[in-house]
């Protein structure tokens, strides 16, 4: 059975291309969220095997998103995402993998979430 | 040379013209030396009191009354004269000094009688002494032919009792007006100011001295005059008490010319940004008028203000103070409130007055200036603070609208590449790699480009955070510390960021550094950035380095930068800002 899978992201059109590579990397997506509000009801409504979260939202950071899911007694695995360099960030406050935009790749996807 | 001043030398001319002929009178009486120079010297130095007042302040009219006392001093010498009428004149028109000198005791320091009870004195010992002259003139009988004087010429008068009934109500008369100038002297001393007693004192002494003399040598009864067994000592001390009189009249003037030194120290030592109150001060305290008062205009209340900064009145004309208005162009700008005596030197009220325009025109210059300065960094601050608004925006637009299309295009022609993976034509898929690949390293340049503009991770994380996303993405490794108690604001925050950008971007570029340190410190009040290297040093501003638009922007912020960069010694670049919590 696929993993399932959460996109969130603010840019409708980076979402709909994220949700198609994890498709391709053989997840189910079975949510989409465009702020930390959204990715949080998600998150405990659908709770989704991964998640993939953009940092920068409208209405706050996927980092804050992530410490308030980790305090659950069960969350996903989160993967952040951004164009800038949040690495070090997503290690320190929970995250399972950061990925930059640019090197969004079925590569890099699988290396972050392990196979499905 | 003005006829005024002609007519003056003139006068003073004539004065020691009478002088030499009253000694050369008194010589051939054959008085003795002692006599001639205790003679001489109080007559003498009466008018060369005279000389020097005149000198200093013409208008001032104490120098006349000395002159007149000066000549008049001369003029009993002459009662001995072998012309029977000069005899006369002599005899009859002495001591008519004492009237002159105590008009000018009275009026100290310039010559104006202040009241009625100056006037009355004034007045009363002119009359007994005219009363003493027309006696003389017309009732004296000599003891004896031979004797002293000379014999009555213009009433067939026999009996000596009524010249002498005269000569002792003069006597009384004058020790009457004598008693009645002490105590006026005295009440005058006690309410003076210290400016006024420093004037008056040491005429006030010598006037008191030479008083005391006449109302001893009245009560001797010797208002007739040197005669046989009479002690001329006495005459002596009287004589050179007169003369005592005369110098220190002078003396006090002297003292008021060492205020004047006193008030270029007062302004020499405040500088020229002294506040009104702060100079009024310091004023009272050079001229020794503690109750001096300098009381500037204020336009607002259309009044003069107290130093306590309330509006008042300007007090009414009263015994020994005046008001000197100071205006500049017709507009009031201060009063001062000081002892009276200080209008005998015009010069330096005219001095104070202008040195006290300037320093409060100087004062409203400055207050001026840093209203302007203030408006200026204002204005420097919103220009900044605008500016970073509008980096901030572009930065988001970039992010929200460029950056994403790209990432998503990006995402779509690497999807596209891995479907057609097994496509039969390997140049589709060669393509669309090599599309993806140019797309990611236009997304990393703006990535870069939108940083440069405004680095996102500093709004939404903090100057910590985008310190060290900044630090790690240096080439080469650099030790970060940070250590703020507190969050600055955006403004100090961005500087801060902005200066430790600069200067890890001038030591990529020229410094050759291998080791490099960067270090944020701070309390609630003040953040302290150090950047050191030890690269090649000779770091300046200007030449291209781009400190200078940081020091611009560290100033604008009310910070300091410093940099210390010896060649060959590495550079340590240090910012000290205003934390501006928020």
């Amino acid at each position: 059975m696929a993993r399932t899978a959460v996109v969130v992201d603010d840019h409708p059109f980076v979402r709909t291309m994220v949700r198609r590579l994890l498709e391709e990397a053989g997840f189910d997506v079975i949510g989409e969220a465009d702020d930390v509000r959204g990715a949080l009801r998600l998150g405990a409504d659908l709770q989704p095997d991964i998640m993939l979260l953009d940092v920068q939202l409208p209405d706050g950071t996927g980092i804050e998103a992530t410490r308030t899911m980790r305090t659950w007694e069960t969350s996903p695995a989160i993967v952040l995402i951004s164009t800038n360099d949040y690495a070090d960030s997503a290690h320190l406050c929970g995250a399972d993998g950061f990925i930059g935009k640019a090197d969004l790749s079925l590569e890099t996807l699988r290396a972050a979430v392990g196979p499905t | 040379m003005k006829r005024a001043t002609q007519t003056v030398i003139t006068l003073f001319g004539v004065d020691v013209l009478v002088a030499v002929l009253a000694m050369m009178q008194q010589h051939g009486n054959g008085r003795p030396w002692t006599f001639l120079v205790s003679d001489f010297i109080p007559g003498a130095a009466t008018g060369l009191a005279a000389v020097l007042i005149w000198r200093r302040r013409p208008q001032n009219r104490i120098w006349w009354l000395l002159l007149a006392a000066s000549l008049t001093f001369w003029v009993g010498d002459f009662e001995h004269h072998s012309n029977r009428n000069v005899a006369l004149i002599g005899f009859a028109f002495s001591r008519w000094y004492d009237v002159f000198l105590a008009w000018a005791v009275l009026g100290y320091p310039n010559g104006r009688l202040r009241g009625r009870t100056d006037r009355a004195l004034v007045v009363f010992l002119g009359a007994i002494t005219s009363a003493r002259s027309t006696s003389r003139l017309f009732l004296f009988v000599p003891a004896d032919a031979a004797g002293y004087g000379t014999s009555n010429r213009f009433l067939p008068i026999h009996d000596d009792r009524w010249w002498r009934q005269v000569e002792d109500w003069h006597a009384r008369a004058l020790t009457a007006g004598i008693v009645g100038m002490l105590i006026v002297i005295a009440h005058r001393w006690l309410t003076s100011s210290r400016t006024t007693r420093q004037m008056l004192s040491p005429a006030l002494f010598a006037g008191s001295t030479l008083a005391a003399c006449v109302f001893y040598q009245t009560q001797l009864g010797w208002n007739s005059g040197i005669g046989p067994g009479r002690d001329v000592r006495i005459y002596y001390v009287v004589w050179w008490a007169y003369g005592a009189l005369a110098l220190a009249l002078s003396v006090g003037m002297v003292r008021l010319r060492r205020t004047r030194s006193a008030v270029v120290d007062v302004f020499s030592e405040l500088g020229h940004a002294a506040p009104p109150d702060r100079l009024g001060v310091a004023l009272g305290r050079a001229m020794g008028d503690p109750s001096l008062k300098l009381m500037p205009w204020s336009s607002a209340a259309s009044a003069y203000l107290d130093p306590s900064g309330q509006p008042v009145d300007l007090p009414a004309d009263r015994s020994g103070r005046a008001v000197t208005l100071i205006e500049q162009d017709g507009e009031p700008m201060a009063a001062l409130v000081h002892d009276a005596v200080l209008l005998e030197d015009p010069g330096l009220v005219n001095a104070v007055v202008a040195a006290v325009r300037l320093t409060i025109d100087n004062d409203q210059l400055q207050a001026e200036l840093e209203a302007r300065l203030a408006d200026v960094a204002a204005s420097r601050a919103r220009i900044v603070e605008a500016g970073d608004n509008e980096r901030r925006r572009i930065e988001r637009n970039l992010h929200d609208g460029a950056q994403q299309r790209l990432v998503g295009t990006a995402l779509g022609l690497k999807l596209a590449g891995s479907r057609l993976a097994d496509s039969p034509d390997p140049r589709v898929h060669a393509v669309l790699a090599e599309a993806a690949t140019e797309l990611t390293l236009a997304i990393n340049e703006l990535r870069d480009l939108a940083r440069g503009i405004h680095p996102t991770m500093l709004t939404q994380f903090g100057l910590r955070a985008a310190l060290e996303s900044l630090v790690n993405r240096s080439p080469i490794a650099i030790e970060l510390e940070v250590d703020l108690p507190c969050e600055p604001s955006e403004v100090v925050a961005a500087t801060a960021y902005y200066a430790v950008s600069e200067a890890l971007t001038n030591i990529m570029k020229y410094a050759n550094a291998t080791d490099v340190a960067v270090r944020v410190r701070g309390d609630r009040q003040t953040i302290v950035v150090e950047v050191v290297d030890n690269g090649v040093g000779g770091a300046t501003l200007g030449g291209g380095s781009g400190l200078t638009g940081i020091a611009d922007r560290i100033a604008t912020v009310g910070g300091m930068f410093r940099i210390d960069s010896p060649v060959g010694c590495g550079t340590r670049f240090e910012v000290e800002l205003p934390c501006g919590s928020s």
